[in-house]
């Protein structure tokens, strides 16, 4: 009889915990996610259990059943789609690190980012935060010496594409400037020496003018206006 | 004709002598696909998910937060959005993969008549994406760290010819692959 009770208390805690993060989501949101999924894209996929009148039908939940048990044996049968839906095990690994060099920025705090970069060895964005807070306390031997090494594995990430060259000096690029950002905006926290500031804006400035001179892309240098209220082109 | 000494003894029960094997087979069939659904083929090493075969193990932070600064600044509210760009290992391009957290305050836009696919949309062909060359989108709709909800995949192509007309909803709806939480699809009563 207890154990039954303990069953009992234990399916519903189960059923309240979907149920009560459905009631706290945007209510508009969750009626546009149960139109797809009972709607147009179940009915495509054969992984709607409904019938019309909003009711669960066993034969289409048998099939649905069946149709969602054979996509998690033997996935969609599109390689790339079942990349984009198996990413989160890549982002879900990174994520703590990721969360904590970015703080690490904010205070110039090496030693963490350096726990990140021996968890993660091949990760350049690891190299290049280190890098930036070297910059900042104005260690711009150190600095460098860390950027080469994430442009050696940024090209090591991108060697299988034809334009690898290109892919990762873009990609080194691209990951520099939202942290140079980040140390520009933080430096009364992270310890920046005077020549650190000037570093951190000439690198900065350089890499934004980089983007649109050779890649055409003025998203950063309209970024440097609007959030950081910096004009790169007369910043040399 | 004298009585069989055996008739007045109670019949033993014979049990049904088929089931045993059956629910061995039965249980060995809830096994494998257990043993599938919580991936442990893959924890063991044995299988390579999609991802790893096909994806880079370090993704674009800077292309991430190029295409998240498009959306700002095109006024699209991002809370409770984050985006991991992940490249292709063997081609040029890569997958965007967008985290939308309602705990942390994400809804979708309003204005567009399909505000789901009309999301999509835009993170598949904004300016960011494009100077990334994003070849497929994924969305991933939860409610804090652990109860994921839906996720959703599209190529770029794909939500581009829809866009344009050469594609039905019907025909995008087709294409586009997803998962959904066994939960929300029994729990959700009234909709359709």
């Amino acid at each position: 009889m207890r154990r039954r009770r303990l069953i009992g208390l234990l399916l519903i805690a189960l059923l309240c915990l979907p149920l009560t993060a459905c009631e706290s989501m945007s209510g508009s949101d969750y009626m546009l996610l149960m139109e797809l999924i009972y709607g147009d894209w179940g009915n495509a996929k054969g992984t709607n259990p409904r019938n019309d009148k909003g009711e669960i039908d066993p034969v289409k939940a048998a099939g649905a059943a069946v149709q969602t048990g054979k996509q998690e044996l033997l996935g969609t049968g599109n390689e790339d789609a079942d990349a984009a839906l198996s990413a989160v095990g890549i982002t879900g690994e990174v994520r703590p690190w990721d969360g904590q060099v970015s703080d690490a920025v904010n205070k110039g705090d090496e030693s963490s980012i350096l726990l990140a970069i021996t968890d993660y060895p091949n990760d350049p964005h690891y190299y290049n935060a280190l890098a930036v807070v070297q910059l900042a306390k104005g260690n711009g031997i150190d600095a460098m010496k860390n950027f080469e090494q994430a442009k050696t594995l940024s090209k090591g990430a991108k060697k299988g594409q034809s334009d690898a060259v290109t892919a990762a000096d873009k990609m080194q690029t691209r990951d520099i400037l939202p942290l140079l950002e980040q140390a520009i905006q933080h430096q009364s926290e992270n310890g920046a020496t005077d020549d650190g500031k000037t570093s951190l804006l000439s690198t900065y400035c350089s890499g934004v003018r980089h983007m649109k001179d050779k890649y055409s892309d003025s998203y950063w240098s309209s970024r440097a206006k609007t959030k950081m209220n910096l004009d790169c082109e007369q910043y040399r | 004709m004298g009585i069989s000494p055996g008739l007045d003894r109670p019949r033993r029960r014979r049990g049904c002598c088929g089931c045993g094997p059956l629910l061995l087979l039965l249980l060995l069939v809830v096994a494998i696909g257990a043993a599938f659904y919580f991936k442990v083929p893959q924890k063991l090493g044995l299988m390579k998910p999609a991802s790893e075969r096909l994806l880079s193990a370090v993704p674009d932070r800077g292309c991430a937060a190029q295409i998240l600064g498009t959306l700002a600044a095109r006024q699209i509210d991002t809370s409770g959005l984050t985006l991991w760009v992940l490249p292709y290992k063997d081609k040029a391009g890569a997958i965007l993969y967008a985290d939308l957290d309602a705990s942390a305050g994400f809804t979708f836009p309003k204005g567009p008549a399909d505000p789901i696919v009309g999301f999509m949309t835009t993170l598949a062909t904004n300016e960011g994406s494009v100077s990334c060359e994003i070849k497929r989108v994924a969305i991933e709709y939860r409610f804090g760290e652990d109860l994921s909800m839906i996720k959703l995949t599209a190529s770029t192509q794909e939500l581009q010819d829809h866009a344009s007309g050469k594609l039905t909803r019907q025909q995008l709806m087709k294409a586009m692959e997803g998962k959904v939480d066994p939960a929300m699809m029994l729990l959700s009563g009234g909709a359709k």
